[in-house]
């Protein structure tokens, strides 16, 4: 067994292509997060926006890393675990019952707009969430810079 | 009964206890007048409430304080790899003069409570978060490999 | 004091230690090290505080805050101008015997500070910061056996460290 810095003991790679019958629900519980800790001490905030993202058929780029306590990770976890229910491609590891990382892709808003979720804990202390909407284009980019590195 | 904490006490030097367990602990050892053969433990079981108890309420009192505090700002060196999203991000935000200021028209950063524009700036904070996930999904990749051998 | 006064109270005397401690130590990390450690010495002094008036508790927690960030100055290594000025606040401090005395409460947070460090940190998620052992293997990527391990480790340690300080201060007595 290869030896990696980190001792996983439950991975999930699931790899859906179901489509949801619902539509994509406007709301998703993740902006909350950027909402209630974006603006507090220990927390960093990145929001993209303007002409230039659209150049990489980009729309929107939201990214906190957040220096978490208890209370804000429970937090984090359960709006992963709400918002996840409507992916429909799913890469994430789960240590123990925690999402420390994870991959999603969300249902794309009027056929157009592609949705992802990007999270990961550091093993200082931080989490990092990051939002991202795109043209059909970007799921390749964000592919190739997120997924696979080599 | 102290038999049960006798055993309890065992099972925390073991690190097998459950956050009920050493609470059940620590209410036994706060109490008054234990015998002499308690005093020390109890005296490590109160302290760990009481800081605990107090680190609680600091967080909670940093969390809401409005000063804003300067963090330093350590850049980290940008590995090769990570080469394709430096320069995602800095096409994203297109410093060149040509383009115009619309191009970076609502990007920022907020850090500890101050909001920053320079696009400069916002630019590193942006690599800094790119990084910080990216480098995490490698195990996926990896793991998956292994899944497939 | 309960905790509910406790937050009042440091919440109304934090800018205040935090401007003397950084204009003595120099930087905000520092300041906010020496701040912090004063603020738990009164919740764990509370006791004796309940006796005192508001007034005296600010003096008190004014001039831990100076005696520590000198402390703090101290450990570094210090230019000859530091050493000058360091003097000079050391004449101004009266000498305190409540200040002076490092009680139960300093001795395990610096036996705590003395393990090594992943059992340190181990050591704050659980018993300070009251995560549950899985939540832990999940937040560091170790093993919940390693993470049982190590906390095991620390316990150990931190009753080993703390009974000898202990048994060294009854025999002052």
């Amino acid at each position: 067994m290869k030896t990696t810095t980190f001792t996983l003991t439950f991975i999930t790679v699931l790899l859906t292509l179901t489509v949801f019958a619902a539509q994509a629900q406007e709301g998703l519980k993740i902006q909350s997060v950027f909402e209630k800790y974006g603006k507090q001490k220990g927390a960093t905030m990145v929001v993209l926006s303007g002409e230039a993202l659209h150049d990489y058929r980009l729309d929107k780029y939201r990214s906190i890393t957040i220096e978490y306590d208890k209370a804000i990770l429970n937090d984090i976890q359960h709006c992963l675990q709400a918002d996840k229910k409507q992916a429909r491609e799913i890469k994430e590891v789960i240590s123990n019952g925690i999402i420390s990382s994870g991959y999603y892709q969300l249902p794309a808003k009027e056929d157009r707009i592609h949705r992802y979720i990007l999270f990961k804990m550091a093993g200082d202390g931080t989490a990092t969430l990051i939002y991202m909407e795109g043209g059909p284009e970007s799921e390749a980019l964000i592919n190739r810079l997120f997924i696979k590195r080599k | 009964m102290t038999t049960d904490i006798h055993r309890l006490l065992d099972r925390y030097f073991q690190g097998g206890t459950t956050t009920e367990e050493e609470k059940t602990l620590r209410r036994f050892f706060a109490q008054e007048n234990l015998p002499e053969e308690w005093h020390e433990t109890a005296a490590i079981f109160r302290f760990l409430e009481d800081e605990s108890t107090a680190l609680k309420v600091l967080k909670e009192i940093q969390r809401e304080e409005a000063l804003p505090v300067q963090r330093t700002f350590r850049l980290k060196t940008i590995v090769t790899v990570a080469a394709a999203a430096c320069a995602f991000i800095a096409l994203l935000l297109v410093l060149q003069p040509g383009k115009g200021s619309s191009s970076e028209a609502g990007s920022y950063v907020w850090v500890d409570g101050q909001r920053i524009t320079d696009p400069a700036v916002v630019q590193r904070y942006a690599e800094l978060s790119f990084d910080k996930v990216q480098t995490e999904n490698n195990i996926i990749t990896e793991q998956l490999q292994f899944m497939t051998e | 004091m309960d905790i509910t006064e406790y937050k009042r109270v440091v919440v109304a005397l934090r800018p205040s230690m935090l401007a003397i401690a950084r204009r003595i130590t120099g930087n905000k990390e520092d300041a906010e090290d020496v701040v912090q450690e004063v603020c738990l010495k009164i919740w764990h002094r509370r006791i004796e505080f309940g006796e005192y008036r508001y007034e005296n508790l600010e003096a008190y927690s004014m001039t831990m805050v100076k005696n520590l960030s000198i402390d703090k100055v101290r450990t570094r290594r210090p230019s000859s101008n530091e050493t000058a000025l360091l003097e000079k606040e050391s004449e101004s401090q009266s000498p305190d015997i409540l200040l002076e005395q490092k009680d139960d409460a300093d001795a395990l947070r610096h036996i705590i500070g003395l393990l090594p460090p992943l059992q340190q940190r181990i050591l704050r998620l659980k018993d300070l910061e009251e995560y549950e052992t899985a939540e832990i293997a999940g937040m560091t990527g170790i093993a919940v056996e390693a993470v049982r391990n190590n906390l095991s480790r620390a316990r150990k340690q931190l009753r080993e460290l703390y009974l000898l300080y202990y048994r060294h201060k009854k025999t002052e007595l």
